[in-house]
Parts: structure tokens; C-alpha cells; sequence
């Protein structure tokens, strides 16, 4: 049943690959104009400027926000397009761990990217980012600093963001692909929607605690998670365990890969109510009106 | 299943190149669409609370904010919301709050965590914002609940009959109605949170705005923000109700209609229409004294504390200033932050080394009351910072042990606005606005007034929550009061009124507790408490006192009404309770508030007897009244005969 939905879009549409592809790329090359504006040692100045300076910069901003979101979401979708036909087996032995391993450089380029508006909402995301690397046993410190650097500067998160994860996830997704460019069509279809989003629903800032401090909408199920449970290091072990469950799919067979692979799907669907109850139905003081 | 590296069908291309279009095409109206304000460089945008303040770039012309609210210093935003990080001014204005001190918003502006959180948490707590009272007293007197003392909030009604009859009738006079136009405060102004009280527009101001109303030119001049609360911040509500503010400048509102104010000797007409005669002004209105120099901020606004009622909210007390003790002093360190603070924007002279007087009620500073130079309170205008004399209680005030129930209001309040008798009918048929949704709404609720009075304030008995007992205290005519249609409000009704109007009313006899604000100097006389059956809650009448047989029985005294006895429950229409009888339950608007019982009528009115031939004149004050059981003993038997009746 799933297949035959990948294959009614496949049919009609640029493949969910060639969309995230295409998403990445123009997520590059937008990421270009914004970096000679962006300042990386007064960056929640920089970027204010740019929004009441220029026009341009705010749509390139936008524009590179707004393919970021597509590239991680048909990323992921194209990543369930394979597991649900199995096609994880066919893959080799390192490639898959290296496409596993660009996938968690794709959570980590987006939530950089967040980290780096530097506004209420990316401090907050960068405390609770370096609150969970902490809490790793033994090398939850030196992790941190790897990660996210010294807590008073951005330096190597734009770093991390502009380079080391980009070039990864660049070089990776050309291996997976063979070829270094995606379909045409593909290019067309995100440019036209994320034109029009970036026009119709610029990006900001949120400078202000009084409003609601929302983290991104990948992690939005994480905080959940992190209200949940009281222990992060339990929310620690409970991801690291769903990677690792991930990465050994390729080499389970049979009943156990299924059942595993609906496992997998159940929590997902867990991740999204949570995710849902976080953007929709709670208030500024965390109030739920679901649960 | 087509791999990421097979072509798609030619087919499929349209909708791609449609989306491609449309995308292309918003993009080039984005940047052919109307430039922000030229040129833009990073000078021209200030940083303000660690933020770019993108509002300087159309509004930095814009003065007249203190110091403390200067745009420099906090920007446009804090207050205003909206997008500062925009220079588009569709975008910029997104989220703009107009007026941001209304009580839905003002968490976010007033009240965020850099400003005055502490306040406006105490502020929607307060009275003024809730209506507490208000809302539980009126489904008392509806019959939907039990007790004058309850939960109920003005923002957030049911459509009950007693609900929607406050959303309909009263639901604008409280700090949560929301203002929706910037506008000077005049005597129609209602609401507005913040804004209600502190919002300050200058001549210029009232001016510019009224001009940006007409023609939409953008004022220059902002209306200042500060803490001198005039009179007139207090008028548009406080004018409605018990009208204290009308009171205490000595107006009383009668039920004519403008054109008819002629025949008035001294009148008034508000902007309402309503039209006010002279009667005596409260006196520390006539000493140039305001509002605000007798209620604290915390009078005001709170403190923090849920109360039931306007009177347990007020810490300020008569013997405050006049007193015949010393006081108890704080120095200023140990002021709280608020009173320093206001203190401040006072710039109150020798504000440091001045000793505050506690309240005598709560024990919490009165920041205008400090030690003189002679050891004894001084008091000092809260705008003006004159001085004004104290006068100490009269000697009469505590000589007599029997009036150390009175409270100083009992004797000294001049007149208060009485009304005798109301309907409230509910008219299925009709429209009307809804103030609470602003919406029309079918069923109208409507009052109907018999007569404005004034007249002296009529005596009961209160339990002061603050005192814990029992105070003497003056009361006027909460409610005589029927209610008609009520059924028809409730959903399952389909009994027209009409067709058995008796069936569907509601009466009820309430008298309310009130400080009536119209203050004198000179006290009540004795007769004209001991006297009057109205002032004991008999209503209009006379009194006749019988013949004394001995010198232990009760007094053979009669009472004949004036009024026509209301139908309802057999009192004459005036009346609060029945002569000589005790009376205890659903008298009042309030749990502890009740009309004088028969044996309190009976040592009332024994004095009046007394004073039917022994005026209360110095000597007649010291041989009888200050020693009053003591001089029934020793009557003479001459005072055992019938004395000659009175009015």
C-alpha cells in the first residue's frame, strides 16, 4: 500500500530524491548571498539589519529557510519511500552508514541554522541542544564543545553549518544519487513553492520571551519528549537506541526487519501527535489543551 | 516504479511550470512592490531593550513620553508589538496593539517581564479589572446563586439572565473592557486596562489625535504616560453605579433630560446626556484634595489579594489622617518597591530621610502621610505636594461610649444618592448590544427608575472584615427592587411575560454598605439620626412616642409610614426593615451587612425620646449623652410623662 502511493507521485511528479536533491541546492546557493550579509560575531544584529535593509536579503533569507524545510522533509519522506520497498538491502554496506550518518547531519544542519538567528528562540534551542549533549556520559563535555563550540560564540555552528555539514551531506547524497545534479522540474517545483512561501510567509525574528517559545517543528516532538520525561539522559538513551534500531535495518531479514520497520513507524506517529500537541495546542506558559 | 534518475512523462511538466510561474511571479511583485522609507542604513535604526527598533524609521519624530517611556529607551515595539525587525509597513504593522495598556494584551506590553510585571499581575487581579463583586452580587439578586460573595469575572460571562444583564447594562465599566480607539479620557471613557488611569494627553495631543482620526495624519506627539491620576481618570466609571465621582464633587443625577435642566438652580450635563443638580461637595474636595490623595496605588490596583467587594479592597481609613494618636511610622527603607518608586517620579522632596505613616488597617506606608517636625502626621498632595491641615476628632466623636460602633462616614457623610424604587424588565422582543461581543443581541434587558434622591445616607450595620466586628455604617438603597422576564432569558422558557407577569418576578430588598464620598465637616445632628425613621431603615413616617410607665419597661412608641407599602412583601416602599422588628436575611448586598434590629431601633430611638426635651447642648451632652445608661436611672419624674410627638 505505501509503495503504490510512492509510485502514484513518482509518476506524476518529480521523485521525493530529486525533490530533497533539489531542495539542498537551492538551499546552498541561497545560504550564499545570506552569508556575505550575516555577521557571524554580532549575528542577531546582522541579521536584523538585513531585514530592514534589504529586501533582497529577506527574500534569500526566507527563500534558504524555506528550502531547508523541504529538503529535510522529502528527506525524510524519501527515506520511508525506501524502507516501506526495502530498498535500504540493496545498499552497501558503508554507504548505508554513511547515509544514516547524513541524515543526522541533516537534523543537526537545520537546527544549526536555527541555532544561528541568535534570537530567543535559537538561544533557547542552543541551550537545550548543549543541555543534551552534556548529559552524555564520559563525553558529553568534549561532544559539546565539537558540536557547538565555546557558549559565548556561534563561530563553530556557522562553520559546522556552512561547511562541514553541507560538504557531508553534498558528497553523500551524489554518491547515493550518481549524478550531481538533479532533474530539472525538480528545481522548478521548489523554486516556485519556495518563491511564493518566502514572499507570502517571510522569516523574522522573535525577540521577545513573551510570546511563545517554539523550537523548530522537527524537534517540537523532542521537547515534548523532554517534558515528558524528567531525565534527559533518558531521552538520550531512548534516541540513541531508535538510531541504532535504524541503522541495523539493513542487515535484518524477514519477519523481524517488518515488524521492526512498523515499530519504527508507530513511534513516529507518536513523534508527530507530540509534535502536534507542542505547535498547536500549547500556550505561551506551556499549557496544554490536549494533555 | 520510476527511478530518481528516469525523466518524467512530457505530461506532468505543466503543473510543474505553472507552480515555476507563480513562484517567479510573486517574486517579482516582492521587489516591485512599494519600497520602505529611503535611505536605510544602520544608523537610522537605533537598538532599543538589545533589538533593532525598525518603527524609527517612519515614527522617530515622535515626542512627548517621559523619560522612563521614551522611544529611545524602550523603542515603539515594547508597548506597541507589531514587527520592528520590518521596513515594509504592511508587515511592520502586523500584531500592532493600539492600545496597549486593555487588560487582554497586557502581559505582552505593560506587563512584560521587563517593565511592570508585578503590577499588572496585581491589576488583573484587582477589583476594577474583575468586577467581582458586581458579577456575584448581581446573580444573588437574580437567584442563581446562594451568596453576595463569590467567584465571578467581567471577562468572562455566561449568558445566564443575571449574566447577560451585566453584559448588556454594566459590563464596560471595568479595566478588562478593552478600548479600541486612541483617545483622550473624557467622561465617557471606559476600560483600557493601563491606559484607563495613566494615559495623559496634553492639549497638543488631544489635538493631533483628533486629526489623525479625521485625516490620518500621523501625530508627532504622543500622549505622556505617568502616574498623575487626575479626577477625571476615575470619572467615567465612577460616575455610573454608586457615583461617587459625581458625589464627591457634589453633583447628584436626577432623571431629567437636558432640555428640562433649565428649571435647576445650579446643573450640569454630562457628554451621556445625563443631567447632574448641586448639592454639596464632598469638603476634601472643597480643600482642592483628589482622588488619588486619599486611595493608594494599592486601593487602586490592588494588592495581590482576591477580594470579594470595592469597600475590602480600600486600606485608606478616616482616622489615617485624623487621628488623635501619634501613628506608627516606616522610614523609607522599609518602603516597598512600588512606593519608592512612586516616590520617585514624584520627586518628593527629602523623600530619604521622611517617616511614612502605616495604615492603621493594614500597616502597609501612606506615602503622602509622614512625621512632622512636631511628631504628629503631616499630609501632602500627591500632585500638587501642598500641605494640608489635619483636623483631630472632635471631642463629641468619642465622647459618648455607645458611638464606638459609628464609623466617622455615620455622621459626617452630607447626603447620598437614593433611589426608591426600580423594575428591571426583560424584553424577548427587542435588540441590543451585547458590550461583552460587541455584537446586537435579540432579548433586551431594561431599567426602569421611580426617583433620584439625595438625601442623608440611612444607618445599619456592617461587619468590617478588616476590624473583625461589627461597625454602625451608612447605607443606601442597593435595590428595591423587581425583576421581570427572567425565565424568558433561560432557554427552556416559552411562557410569554404578558400572559402572567407575577409568575416570572423577582423582589428583592437590598440595602448596600456605601461611603458615599460627600463628606462634611460639620456633623449630623443627634435628632436627625435618633429622630428619623428613615435614617433607622423605617422609611419616611412619623414617629409618636407614648407615655413612660415606669422606669425598666419599654418605651410605647408607634410609627406611621408615609410610603404606600409595596406589594411584594408589605413594607412601605422606602423602607429597608420593619419598625421594631429584627430582620437578618437578604437584606443587604452584602454577607454581614443588615438593617438595625429591633433592640438597637429600641436604644435609637430612647435617645431620640431624651431628646425631645434635652437638646444636645453642651450641658444636656455631659449630664446625659456621655453617660447615658447611668442618666436613665437617675431621671427625674418628670421625664416618665408623655413627651410631645415629633416628625
Amino acid at each position: 500500500m505505501p509503495g503504490s502511493i510512492f509510485n502514484f507521485w513518482n509518476l506524476r511528479c518529480s521523485t521525493f530524491g530529486n525533490l530533497a536533491f533539489a531542495a539542498f541546492i537551492i538551499a546552498v546557493v541561497s545560504g550564499i548571498p545570506l552569508s556575505i550579509a550575516y555577521d557571524v560575531e554580532r549575528a542577531s544584529d546582522s541579521l536584523q539589519l538585513i531585514l530592514l535593509t534589504s529586501q533582497s536579503a529577506v527574500f534569500f533569507r526566507s527563500l534558504h529557510y524555506w528550502s531547508g524545510q523541504a529538503f529535510l522533509l522529502f528527506t525524510l519522506i524519501h527515506v520511508i519511500e525506501h524502507l516501506s520497498k526495502n530498498s535500504e538491502r540493496g545498499l552497501k554496506e558503508g554507504l548505508w552508514l554513511r547515509l544514516v550518518l547524513a541524515l543526522l547531519f541533516a537534523f543537526f544542519v537545520m537546527v544549526s541554522g536555527f541555532i544561528l538567528k541568535a534570537d530567543v528562540e535559537g538561544r533557547m534551542a542552543r541551550q537545550i541542544l548543549s543541555g543534551l549533549l552534556e548529559i552524555i556520559p564520559m563525553v558529553g563535555t568534549e561532544l559539546r564543545i565539537a558540536v557547538l563550540g565555546n557558549a559565548d560564540s556561534l563561530k563553530l555552528i556557522y562553520i559546522h553549518h556552512l561547511i562541514t555539514t553541507t560538504l557531508f551531506i553534498g558528497i553523500v547524497i551524489i554518491e547515493h544519487m550518481r549524478r550531481a545534479w538533479p532533474e530539472l522540474l525538480s528545481y522548478v517545483y521548489l523554486l516556485g513553492v519556495s518563491a511564493m512561501l518566502a514572499v507570502l510567509i517571510p522569516q523574522g525574528l522573535q525577540l521577545s520571551g513573551a510570546a511563545k517559545i517554539r523550537g523548530p517543528w522537527y524537534f517540537m516532538g523532542l521537547q515534548e519528549l523532554l517534558h515528558w520525561i524528567p531525565n534527559p539522559l533518558v531521552v538520550m538513551v531512548l534516541l540513541t537506541g531508535g538510531l541504532l534500531i535504524f541503522l541495523l535495518l539493513r542487515w535484518m531479514k524477514g519477519a523481524g526487519s517488518g515488524w521492526t520497520k512498523k515499530g519504527l513507524f508507530v513511534l513516529l506517529v507518536v513523534y508527530g501527535v507530540l509534535t502536534i500537541n507542542n505547535w498547536g495546542f500549547r500556550d505561551a506558559n506551556w499549557n496544554s489543551l490536549f494533555f | 516504479m520510476r527511478p530518481d534518475n528516469q525523466a518524467l512523462p512530457k505530461k506532468w511538466i505543466l503543473p510543474a511550470l505553472v507552480i515555476g510561474l507563480a513562484g517567479l511571479m510573486l517574486t517579482i511583485a516582492h521587489f516591485y512592490r512599494e519600497e520602505g522609507p529611503q535611505p536605510l542604513q544602520e544608523k537610522d535604526i537605533p537598538v532599543v531593550m538589545g533589538h533593532r527598533e525598525g518603527c524609527f524609521l517612519c515614527h522617530q519624530e515622535m515626542t512627548g513620553l517621559s523619560p522612563s517611556h521614551d522611544p529611545l529607551a524602550i523603542g515603539c515595539s515594547s508597548c506597541h508589538q507589531g514587527n520592528p525587525l520590518s521596513a515594509d509597513k504592511e508587515m511592520a504593522h502586523q500584531g500592532v496593539v493600539k492600545v496597549p495598556g486593555n487588560m487582554e494584551t497586557v502581559m505582552a506590553t505593560c506587563g512584560q517581564s521587563d517593565c511592570h510585571r508585578d503590577l499588572a499581575v496585581k491589576v488583573t487581579g484587582s477589583l476594577m479589572a474583575t468586577g467581582q463583586g458586581m458579577v456575584s452580587v448581581n446573580r444573588y439578586v437574580f437567584g442563581e446563586t446562594q451568596s453576595p460573595d463569590g467567584p465571578g469575572h467581567l471577562s468572562h460571562l455566561s449568558s445566564s439572565a443575571a449574566d447577560t444583564h451585566l453584559r448588556q447594562l454594566c459590563v464596560t465599566c471595568h479595566l478588562g473592557f478593552p478600548k479600541t480607539v486612541s483617545a483622550a479620557i473624557d467622561e465617557k471613557s471606559r476600560g483600557g486596562g493601563c491606559t484607563a488611569c495613566h494615559i495623559d494627553y496634553s492639549a497638543e495631543a488631544r489635538q493631533q489625535m483628533a486629526d489623525y482620526h479625521q485625516s490620518r495624519e500621523l501625530p508627532r506627539l504622543h500622549p505622556a504616560l505617568n502616574i498623575k491620576v487626575g479626577n477625571e481618570r476615575c470619572f467615567g466609571c465612577h460616575s455610573r453605579s454608586a457615583r461617587i465621582s459625581l458625589n464627591y464633587e457634589g453633583w447628584h443625577e436626577t432623571l431629567l433630560k437636558p432640555k428640562e435642566a433649565k428649571q435647576l438652580e445650579k446643573f450640569r450635563i454630562l457628554q451621556d446626556r445625563r443631567v447632574l443638580t448641586f448639592q454639596g461637595a464632598d469638603v476634601h474636595h472643597e480643600k482642592g484634595m483628589l482622588c488619588l490623595d486619599c486611595h493608594s496605588a494599592r486601593d487602586a490596583m490592588g494588592d495581590g489579594t482576591g477580594y470579594n467587594h470595592q469597600g475590602e479592597q480600600v486600606e485608606i481609613a478616616c482616622i489615617d489622617c485624623h487621628r488623635q494618636d501619634q501613628g506608627r511610622f516606616v522610614t523609607y527603607g522599609d518602603l516597598d518597591a512600588d512606593s519608592i518608586k512612586i516616590l520617585q517620579l514624584r520627586n518628593v522632596e527629602n523623600r530619604k530621610s521622611t517617616e511614612y505613616l502605616a495604615s492603621d488597617r493594614t500597616g502597609r506606608p501612606l506615602i503622602n502621610l509622614t512625621r512632622g517636625p512636631d511628631g504628629a502626621v503631616r499630609f501632602q498632595g500627591k500632585l500638587d505636594q501642598q500641605p494640608r491641615e489635619l483636623k483631630t476628632p472632635a471631642a463629641a466623636c468619642t465622647a459618648i461610649p455607645e458611638h464606638d460602633r459609628l464609623t466617622c462616614q455615620t455622621c459626617h457623610t452630607r447626603w447620598a444618592p437614593t433611589c426608591i424604587e426600580c423594575h428591571t424588565q426583560y424584553l424577548p422582543d427587542k435588540q441590543r448590544k451585547d458590550h461583552y461581543t460587541g455584537e446586537k443581541v435579540q432579548g433586551v434587558w431594561r431599567e426602569y427608575k421611580e426617583e433620584f434622591l439625595a438625601l442623608p445616607p440611612v444607618m445599619g450595620v456592617r461587619m468590617d472584615k478588616r476590624l473583625k466586628r461589627e461597625v454602625v455604617d451608612t447605607f443606601i438603597p442597593g435595590m428595591i427592587l423587581t425583576i421581570g422576564g427572567i425565565s424568558d432569558n433561560r432557554p427552556d422558557s416559552n411562557a410569554p411575560p404578558e400572559k402572567d407577569p407575577d409568575r416570572y418576578q423577582v423582589f428583592r430588598r437590598m440595602f448596600a454598605p456605601t461611603f458615599s464620598h460627600t463628606v462634611q465637616l460639620e456633623s449630623r445632628s443627634c435628632q436627625s439620626c435618633h429622630q428619623d425613621p428613615r435614617v433607622l431603615g423605617l422609611g419616611e413616617g412619623r414617629i409618636e412616642y407614648g407615655t413612660v410607665t415606669d422606669r425598666t419597661g419599654e418605651i410605647p412608641i408607634q410609627f406611621t409610614p408615609e410610603s404606600r407599602r409595596h406589594p411584594a412583601d408589605g413594607l412601605p416602599r422606602d423602607a429597608w426593615t420593619s419598625f421594631l422588628e429584627t430582620k437578618t436575611r437578604d437584606t443587604a448586598t452584602r454577607t454581614g451587612s443588615r438593617p438595625f434590629n429591633r433592640v438597637e431601633q429600641q436604644q435609637v430611638l430612647r435617645v431620640g425620646q431624651c431628646l425631645l426635651c434635652h437638646p444636645p447642648d453642651p450641658g444636656n451632652s455631659a449630664r446625659i449623652y456621655t453617660r447615658f445608661a447611668q442618666a436613665l436611672e437617675e431621671r427625674p419624674s418628670q421625664c416618665l410623662q408623655t413627651p410631645k410627638p415629633t416628625q
